[in-house]
């Protein structure tokens, strides 16, 4: 009986040619990120990518990005009108920050590059109100002894 | 009290109302209160109203990175004065605005609420607790000051000849809106009614509106001089989505001018889209499966609601992508078609020719853009 060849047995090798336009834009905002790494050294200044508002990004160069950056040592999450998840990726100074709202629907989803991302800074303004507060509650202390 | 005669009780009501007119309003705090100081006040810290700007930045065109210094400079800037002012309308449009805050069992709190605190309503027929005397009393400070927003629902009896459909206080509607619109910095119609006329404006049996209804630019461009040049801003809706309202509330806010605005003078970061382009049925129409009759085999499956009447196509409003109550939903995930209510000529111009008017007549395919 006479050999036959199923596809399983013919070697295929699938050589991808061309990228989705998914991962082109995935492509270029890792230049980019690698870019505004080289500004904040440089200079200081930070900056933030809006995911959300890059719907050509498509699912496959979003998992692609999250995929290539990576989770890092620190993560922290904020209660403020719903929660809003802050994880440092692979790459230190580099930041994947996540808003929700109340519904645990996605607010909005960002690449932030920064020593610290500026949602985790006490406000200055804050800081004066909590001095304000702490000194009202000391006195009301005081005068309860 | 039930043992005073009702001589008695007439004098003693007739006193308590003459103490009540003399009351007087709360004098005008002396210093100029911050955006920063209200949020502080009312308990919102700094990053909340950050993490709510950041989440409009998308969906106002903003550039994410610009949002930092624009909340900045906000949070030090005087709190935004609104006068809101009511015509030939239904409430509606206000009832859709306040819906921004839900308050129920579940969500005690609301992003949004930070609009609400964002803003100083100076006066608001609907919403305010003075009445009478005091009332108008609100309304001429309010518009005495500068550079407030004023927030317009409800169409204008064009009444130049003293028809009397819209009078208050002594006043028409006409008169009203020239007063308030003097000082304002924008006025921001609210509402089909405002923008384009809506149900007042629709065509009686003589084929005129009953009342000569007309849209507030209509009328601002009547009185001419400053009042035709003035920055106006159409957020239509039957009602509008209560977030469009507030984004464009908020946009004022954080840039103190007005969005980019289509040839509607609709902001088009909201009304750029048709319905239609973003609807999830459109795969069904441009297969061609249609929905023949509510509750047919395609109207289980899905399919497109051209041919019940659905006038997505023609209308530009942000129903399929932001939604309605909170996100839920919007008419075609409910199974109807649109209305077409955000668009001019709402009521009168959904026709085909020679077929007349109708929610439920469809549009013309060929007519429509792919």
């Amino acid at each position: 009986m006479a050999h036959v060849n199923t596809f399983a047995n013919i070697p295929i090798n699938v050589v991808i040619t061309s990228q989705s336009s998914g991962l082109t834009i995935a492509m270029t905002l890792l230049h980019e990120i690698q870019a505004m790494l080289k500004t904040l050294l440089d200079t200081g200044q930070n900056g933030i990518l809006d995911l959300r508002a890059l719907p050509a990004l498509g699912e496959d160069g979003y998992q692609f990005l999250k995929e290539k950056l990576g989770q890092g040592e620190v993560s922290a999450r904020i209660q403020s009108f719903g929660h809003s998840e802050i994880q440092e990726t692979a790459y230190s100074g580099i930041w994947w920050i996540v808003h929700y709202n109340q519904d645990d629907g996605i607010l909005t989803e960002l690449v932030e590059v920064n020593f610290l991302p500026e949602l985790l800074k006490s406000p200055k303004d804050d800081v004066m109100f909590s001095q304000i507060n702490l000194s009202k509650l000391l006195h009301e202390l005081t005068i309860k002894k | 009290m039930s043992n005073l005669s009702k001589k008695e009780l007439r004098n003693c009501i007739a006193s308590r109302l003459s103490q009540h007119l003399e009351l007087e309003t709360l004098n005008e705090i002396s210093y100029i209160e911050t955006l920063g100081d209200r949020l502080a006040n009312s308990g919102v810290s700094r990053r909340s109203f950050m993490k709510y700007c950041m989440g409009l930045s998308a969906m106002m065109a903003i550039p994410i990175s610009l949002m930092p210094k624009l909340v900045e400079a906000a949070l030090l800037s005087p709190l935004t004065s609104v006068v809101y002012l009511s015509f030939q309308e239904c409430t509606g449009c206000l009832e859709s605005l306040v819906n921004v805050f839900p308050n129920t069992q579940f969500k005690t709190d609301s992003i949004e609420n930070i609009l609400l605190t964002a803003l100083s309503l100076d006066y608001s027929e609907t919403l305010m607790a003075p009445s009478g005397t005091q009332a108008e009393k609100s309304r001429t400070d309010a518009i005495a000051k500068k550079n407030y927003v004023l927030v317009v629902d409800g169409a204008m009896p064009d009444d130049k000849g003293g028809a009397g459909f819209f009078i208050q206080s002594g006043k028409t509607g006409l008169q009203l809106l020239k007063a308030a619109a003097t000082n304002a910095a924008v006025v921001v119609s609210v509402g089909t009614c405002a923008s384009f006329g809506g149900l007042p404006a629709a065509k009686g049996q003589n084929g005129k509106s009953p009342t000569g209804a007309i849209s507030i630019k209509a009328a601002l461009t009547s009185f001419g001089g400053i009042y035709a040049t003035k920055k106006v801003i159409n957020v239509s809706g039957c009602p509008p989505i209560a977030e469009v309202i507030a984004g464009t509330l908020v946009y004022w806010i954080l840039n103190k001018k007005a969005p980019e605005l289509d040839s509607n003078l609709r902001p088009k970061m909201f009304y750029g889209e048709t319905v239609h382009e973003e609807c999830y049925r459109k795969e069904f129409f441009e297969h061609g499966q249609f929905v023949e009759s509510f509750d047919d085999a395609g109207a289980r499956k899905g399919y497109c609601l051209l041919n019940m009447g659905c006038k997505g196509p023609i209308t530009h409003n942000a129903c399929t992508t932001l939604k309605w109550n909170q996100g839920t939903g919007f008419p075609m995930e409910a199974g109807h078609g649109c209305l077409g209510c955000s668009e001019p000529g709402f009521w009168d111009k959904e026709a085909i020719a020679g077929q007349g008017i109708g929610f439920y007549k469809p549009l013309d395919i060929n007519t429509i853009d792919d």
